[in-house]
C-alpha cells in the first residue's frame, strides 16, 4: 500500500508549470492587496506542498477503496456547516474546528471525483439508463447542500466533473444528452425557488449589462472590464495598475486576480498565462489517456475537468463572459482552502502518473 | 472509443479557451482605448455623488433637521497643492502688489503664474479675500497629507490616496448670483468647478437644539482613524439592506458631514446615506470630463422620528424664557420624552459664525442641561426619604415628629425653613409643608445605608442611558457621618443628580411603581418611508413598593399643590401633583428652584421636571409658574 515509487515517472513539465503559477500568485497577491497577504499565501503554498507530498506516498488505489466512507464524512460535514457554520459575507461556508476553519465544499469536489470513479469502475456495465441514476444522486445531494450555503460557484463545478467522468466511463451519449435536456428544463424552477436575490442580480447584470449598472452589482463587472481593458498590450507594469492599486476593483486578490494580472501584465503576458493553463490541462489529459488503469483514468479525468471548469469560469467571469460566481483561479487566487484542494487534486494526478500500473480493465475499455 | 472521447473532451476545453482568448484580445487590444485607465493624458477618476442625510422629524411629523442644497466651489487637489507650495515660499502673484515689486518677484511670477493664478481670479469673481482662500487651501492640503501619512503607515508603502485626485471644497455657501459670474469664466479655470452640495438646515432654529445636535466635518481624531472600510454603514448592513460586499471597499469622503452631538451623533450611521459614485474619464491637462463611464446613484439616509412634540417643546422653551435651567416633559407610561428644553441655547444654523462667542459664554450654551447639569435635588428628594422610611417600616402613616424650627445634633444646629416650626406632623404633612425637621428625625431612625439603597433603586446618581450624547452620571455619596446623612435626607450635601434622573424618579411614582427608560427615538424609516425600527418601550419591571405607601406618597404630593408649599401657584385646578424644592448653593442669595410632578393626578399623562439654576426665588415661586404656563398652554391649544 505504501509502496514507494521513485521519481522515475514524476511529471516534471506539469511541476514546472505549477511552479510558474505559484510564482505568479505570490507577486500578484502582493500587488493587489499587500505584502502580508503575499507572505500568508506563501504559507498556504507551503501547507499545500506538504499535503501534496504526503498524499504522493499513499497509493491512490488504497484511498479509492475508502472513497465511499470519505464521501459520507464530507457529506456529514456539509450538513454540519448548514447547522453550525461560520458566516462570512452572508454565506455559511466555513466549519470551525478549534482555531482552523475548513471549507467542506472544497473537499466535496475531491470526494465526488473519487466516489464517482469508484462507482463506474466497480460497475460491470454502464449501458443501461438505470446505471446512471445512482451517480446522479451522488452528485445532486452535495450540490443541493452547497447551493444552500449559498455557494453557487462550487456547486456548479460539480456539473462538468460529473459529465466528463460519465463521458469517459463510456455512458452512451444520448443518455448524457437526456440529462442535459432535463437540467435545462428545470432552469425556471431554479430562478424562482433556489437563487438568492443577489445571484439573480448577477445573472441579470451579465445578460443585460446596461440595465443594472445602478444595482451596485454591475459595479464589480464593469470595474473588472475597465481594469482588464486598461492593461492594453503590454500592461502598466507590476504594482502600477491604477485600477487595482486605487482599490477600484473589489476582491482583487481572490476571485478577480486575473483582472489585476491582465491590467499589470497586459494582453501578451496574460495570454501566455492562459496558454500555460492550456498546457497544464493538456498534460493532465495526456496522463489520463496513457494510464492503463481505468480507475486512475477516471480520477485524472475528473480532476482535470474540475481544474478546467474553474479556470474557464473564473476567467470568463472577469472578462464578462459569465455571471459573477465566487470561484477562485486555481493555484493563483489568494486563499487557503482552494490552494490546498488544488494541491490534493494535483497530487492524485501525479499519483496516477507515477503508479502507472498494469491494466486490470475489462475488455473493450480501450481499443 | 476511449481515445475518441478524450479528443472530444480536450477539443471542447480548447474551444472554450479560444473563446476566452478572443474576448481578452477584444477587450485589451481592439477596445483598448475605451477603458484606457492610464495613458499619458487620460485618467479615470471617481467623483462622489453626495447623498442626502436623513431628515429628523418630531412625533407629529414636523421637520427638525433637513438637508438643503447650497453652492460650493471645488478645486482639484493638484491645483490646491501647487498654490499652497507657492504660498509657502511667499511667491504670491498679487497683481496689485506685483506692480510694486516688479523687480524682485517678476521672475517668480513668470514661472508660477499658472499655478496660483486661479486664486486671484476666484477672489475677484466671488468677491472674497484671497488670504481666506489660501488659508483654506493650506488647511485642505494639510488634511490630505495627514490622511496620506496615516494610510501609508498602515500599508507600509507609498500610496496615492483617493483624496489626491478629487476636487475639494474651498468656498462654501456661494450666493447664486456669483455662481452665474463664475460659470462665464469657468472655461478659463480648469480643475475648478461649482458643485451643489447639501447643507444641514434646522428650520426651527434654536428650538431643541441640544436634543437634535449638529453636524460637522471629520476632525483630526476621526482622520487618525481614517479607514477604507465604511464603518459608518455597519448599521445599515446589519439590517440586511444590501448584500453587496462592495460597500466595505469604499472609503468615506473626507468632506462628509458627521453628527457631532445629540441625535445627529447617536444615530449618525442611520442618518448618513451611502454616497453614489461617478466614474469619469478626464483629460489630465485640462481636467475636463471626456465621458462618463459609470454612475452609481446615492442612497439617502434613514429618517428619524423623535418623541419630541415641537408644539409642547416650544411652549416649554417659551415658559422657561431667559432663565438658566431645564424643563423635561415625559410620558410616564412609556418613557417618551415629549419636551426637553434647556437654556441658554445655540442656533445650529449659524453655529460656524457664533462658535467662538458661544464657547466663551460663561453660561455654557453648549451644555444640554437636562442631562448634563448636575445639581443637588433639594427638597424634591424628600419623596425618596419618605418612601424609604415607609417601606423599611421605620415610620408609618401615623408616626408624628415635632418641629420646633431647628434641631440640634451634636454641636450642629440644623434649621427648618420657618423659624417658629411646624409643630407636630406626620409624613403627609411633612411632605406637604416640606418640613426639614421631620426628615431629619426620619433620617435618624433610617440611617444612611437604607437611604442610599432607595435612592439608587430610583436611579438617582446613575445615568438613565437616554439616547443622547454625553449624559452626566451625578453622584450619590456613601454617607460617612450622621450629620451627612441628615443633610442627604433633604437632598443637600454632596448628592448630585441630573434633571432627567429626577423625571425618571417621578415617572415611577406617577405610573404606580414601574421603571421607565427615558428615550427620544420614536421610529426610524428609510427614505421611501418603510419603517425599519419601531421603538416601542413597554413597562416590564416594577419597583417593590406596597400600594398603601404609594398612595400615601401620591396623596401627599397632591396636597403639596392643593394646600402645601405650592398652593399659591394655581396648579391645583390643573390636577397637578408634585413637589417643590429649593436648593441652597454656596452663595447665600442664589438657589436652584425645582419642581417635579405629574398631571393629571388621577390618570397621569405627563410627568415633568422644571429646574431654574442660580435664581433668587424659591421652588414654588420660580418653577411653579413655568409648570402652570406649560400645562395651561398645552391643554388649551389641544
Amino acid at each position: 500500500m505504501y509502496r514507494l515509487v521513485g521519481l522515475r515517472n514524476f511529471d516534471w513539465l506539469i511541476f514546472l508549470v505549477v511552479c510558474l503559477f505559484l510564482a505568479t500568485s505570490f507577486f500578484f497577491v502582493w500587488s493587489s492587496s499587500s505584502e502580508s497577504f503575499a507572505f500568508k499565501q506563501i504559507i498556504w503554498i507551503g501547507v499545500g506542498v506538504v499535503v501534496f507530498s504526503v498524499l504522493l506516498i499513499v497509493d491512490y488505489y488504497s484511498i479509492g477503496k475508502i472513497s465511499y466512507i470519505l464521501y459520507l464524512i464530507v457529506l456529514f460535514c456539509l450538513f454540519l456547516v448548514l447547522l453550525f457554520g461560520k458566516t462570512v459575507y452572508g454565506a455559511q461556508r466555513w466549519l470551525m474546528v478549534g482555531p482552523i476553519s475548513i471549507q467542506p465544499s472544497e473537499m466535496m469536489k475531491i470526494a465526488l471525483v473519487l466516489v464517482l470513479s469508484r462507482y463506474f469502475v466497480d460497475k460491470k456495465s454502464v449501458a443501461g439508463l438505470s446505471g446512471i441514476i445512482f451517480p446522479l444522486a451522488l452528485t445532486l445531494l452535495p450540490m443541493t447542500l452547497i447551493m444552500k450555503q449559498p455557494d453557487l460557484g462550487t456547486s456548479l463545478i460539480m456539473v462538468p466533473v460529473f459529465f466528463s467522468i460519465m463521458f469517459i466511463a463510456g455512458v452512451k451519449t444520448r443518455y448524457l444528452l437526456t440529462i442535459i435536456a432535463f437540467t435545462l428544463s428545470t432552469i425556471p424552477f431554479f430562478w424562482y425557488f433556489v437563487l438568492h436575490t443577489y445571484q439573480k442580480t448577477r445573472v441579470v447584470s451579465f445578460l443585460w449589462p446596461n440595465t443594472v449598472s445602478s444595482f451596485g452589482e454591475g459595479y464589480q463587472r464593469v470595474q473588472s472590464l475597465i481594469t482588464i481593458g486598461s492593461g492594453g498590450s503590454f500592461g502598466s507594469g507590476w504594482g502600477k495598475g491604477v485600477q487595482s492599486q486605487l482599490n477600484f476593483l473589489p476582491q482583487g486578490h481572490t476571485d478577480f486576480i486575473f483582472s489585476v494580472i491582465a491590467e499589470e501584465w497586459g494582453f501578451y503576458r496574460a495570454g501566455a498565462l492562459l496558454c500555460l493553463y492550456v498546457v497544464f490541462i493538456a498534460c493532465c489529459i495526456g496522463i489520463a489517456l496513457n494510464t492503463r488503469d481505468p480507475y486512475g483514468r477516471l480520477i485524472v479525468t475528473g480532476f482535470t475537468a474540475m481544474f478546467a471548469a474553474q479556470i474557464l469560469i473564473n476567467v470568463a467571469m472577469t472578462i464578462g463572459l459569465a455571471p459573477i460566481t465566487g470561484l477562485p483561479l486555481p493555484f493563483i487566487s489568494y486563499g487557503g482552502s482552494s490552494m490546498i484542494s488544488s494541491f490534493i487534486a494535483l497530487s492524485f494526478i501525479f499519483n496516477v502518473r507515477m503508479r502507472n500500473r498494469v491494466a486490470l480493465a475489462k475488455d473493450g475499455f480501450y481499443e | 472509443m476511449q481515445k475518441k472521447r478524450f479528443n472530444i473532451l480536450f477539443g471542447t476545453i480548447s474551444v472554450l479557451f479560444l473563446v476566452i482568448f478572443c474576448k481578452l484580445f477584444y477587450i485589451q487590444i481592439i477596445q483598448g482605448g475605451k477603458y484606457s485607465g492610464i495613458s499619458n493624458n487620460k485618467r479615470i477618476r471617481t467623483v462622489d455623488i453626495d447623498t442626502l442625510r436623513g431628515t429628523i422629524y418630531d412625533r407629529n411629523g414636523s421637520v427638525l433637521a433637513v438637508d438643503k442644497h447650497s453652492f460650493e466651489l471645488t478645486v482639484m487637489y493638484e491645483r490646491l497643492f501647487d498654490a499652497n507650495s507657492c504660498f509657502k515660499q511667499n511667491i504670491l502673484p498679487r497683481v496689485s502688489e506685483v506692480k510694486k515689486l516688479v523687480l524682485s518677484h517678476n521672475l517668480c511670477k513668470e514661472c508660477h503664474i499658472d499655478k496660483e493664478m486661479w486664486v486671484e481670479k476666484i477672489a475677484g469673481l466671488l468677491d472674497i479675500s484671497y488670504i481666506d482662500i489660501f488659508n483654506k487651501t493650506a488647511k485642505v492640503v494639510k488634511r490630505v497629507k495627514n490622511i496620506k501619512r496615516a494610510v501609508e503607515k498602515r500599508n507600509g508603502r507609498e500610496m496615492r490616496v483617493r483624496e489626491e485626485i478629487i476636487p475639494h471644497s474651498v468656498v462654501s455657501h456661494v450666493p447664486w448670483e456669483k455662481v452665474a459670474n463664475f460659470e462665464v469664466e469657468m472655461l478659463n479655470l480648469p480643475g475648478i468647478q461649482i458643485e451643489t452640495n447639501p447643507v444641514r438646515w434646522y428650520p426651527q432654529g434654536d428650538m431643541s437644539s441640544h436634543v437634535i445636535g449638529y453636524v460637522g466635518k471629520m476632525g483630526e481624531k476621526e482622520i487618525q482613524n481614517y479607514n477604507f472600510k465604511k464603518k459608518w454603514f455597519d448599521g445599515l448592513k446589519k439590517s440586511g439592506e444590501s448584500e453587496s460586499e462592495f460597500f466595505t471597499q469604499k472609503s468615506i469622503s473626507m468632506d462628509a458631514l458627521i453628527g457631532k452631538t445629540g441625535i445627529e451623533k447617536i444615530y449618525n450611521s442611520r442618518l448618513m446615506g451611502i454616497p453614489g459614485e461617478r466614474f469619469e474619464e478626464v483629460t489630465l491637462d485640462t481636467m475636463r470630463v471626456n465621458k462618463l463611464i459609470l454612475e452609481r446613484p446615492s442612497t439617502p439616509g434613514n429618517n428619524i422620528f423623535l418623541t419630541i412634540d415641537s408644539r409642547i417643546q416650544s411652549i416649554a422653551e417659551k415658559a422657561l424664557g431667559g432663565k438658566k435651567g431645564s424643563v423635561i416633559v415625559m410620558d410616564p407610561w412609556n418613557g417618551e420624552i415629549i419636551a426637553m428644553a434647556s437654556f441658554p441655547r445655540y442656533n445650529p444654523n449659524t453655529l460656524n459664525k457664533d462658535y467662538t462667542a458661544l464657547s466663551k459664554n460663561p453660561l455654557k450654551p453648549f451644555l444640554n442641561r437636562p442631562i448634563q447639569s448636575i445639581l443637588p435635588p433639594g427638597s424634591t428628594f424628600k419623596i425618596i426619604t419618605a418612601i424609604a422610611a415607609l417601606e423599611e417600616n421605620k415610620i408609618d402613616k401615623n408616626s408624628h415628629f415635632p418641629c420646633y424650627g431647628s434641631l440640634k445634633v451634636g454641636n450642629i444646629r440644623f434649621r427648618c425653613h420657618t423659624r417658629q416650626g411646624h409643630g407636630l406632623l406626620n409624613v403627609e404633612e411633612a411632605l406637604q409643608y416640606s418640613c426639614n425637621i421631620f426628615f431629619y428625625e426620619t433620617a435618624k431612625v433610617l440611617g444612611g445605608e437604607l437611604l442610599r439603597k432607595w435612592a439608587i433603586k430610583f436611579g438617582l446618581g446613575n445615568t438613565t442611558d437616554i439616547d443622547l450624547t454625553y449624559e452626566k452620571k451625578g453622584n450619590f455619596p456613601k454617607s460617612t457621618s450622621f450629620s451627612q446623612t441628615i443633610n442627604l435626607s433633604i437632598g443637600q450635601g454632596s448628592m448630585l443628580v441630573t434633571p432627567i434622573q429626577m423625571v425618571r424618579m417621578i415617572a415611577t411614582i406617577a405610573n404606580g411603581g414601574w421603571y421607565t427608560k427615558p428615550h427620544i427615538l420614536q421610529k426610524i424609516s428609510d427614505y421611501k418611508g418603510n419603517i425599519l425600527v419601531n421603538n416601542n418601550y413597554e413597562l416590564t419591571e416594577k419597583i417593590d413598593i406596597s400600594e398603601k405607601n404609594m398612595d400615601i406618597i401620591k396623596h401627599s404630593l397632591r396636597k403639596v399643590v392643593t394646600s402645601g408649599t405650592a398652593k399659591k401657584t394655581g396648579l391645583k385646578e390643573l390636577q397637578v401633583a408634585g413637589k417643590t424644592g429649593t436648593t441652597q448653593t454656596a452663595r447665600a442669595d442664589e438657589n436652584h428652584a425645582w419642581f417635579v410632578g405629574y398631571a393629571p393626578f388621577e390618570n397621569p399623562k405627563y410627568c415633568f421636571v422644571v429646574v431654574v439654576e442660580h435664581t433668587k426665588g424659591h421652588g414654588a415661586a420660580v418653577a411653579g409658574p413655568i409648570v402652570w404656563e406649560i400645562l395651561t398652554q398645552s391643554e388649551s391649544s389641544l
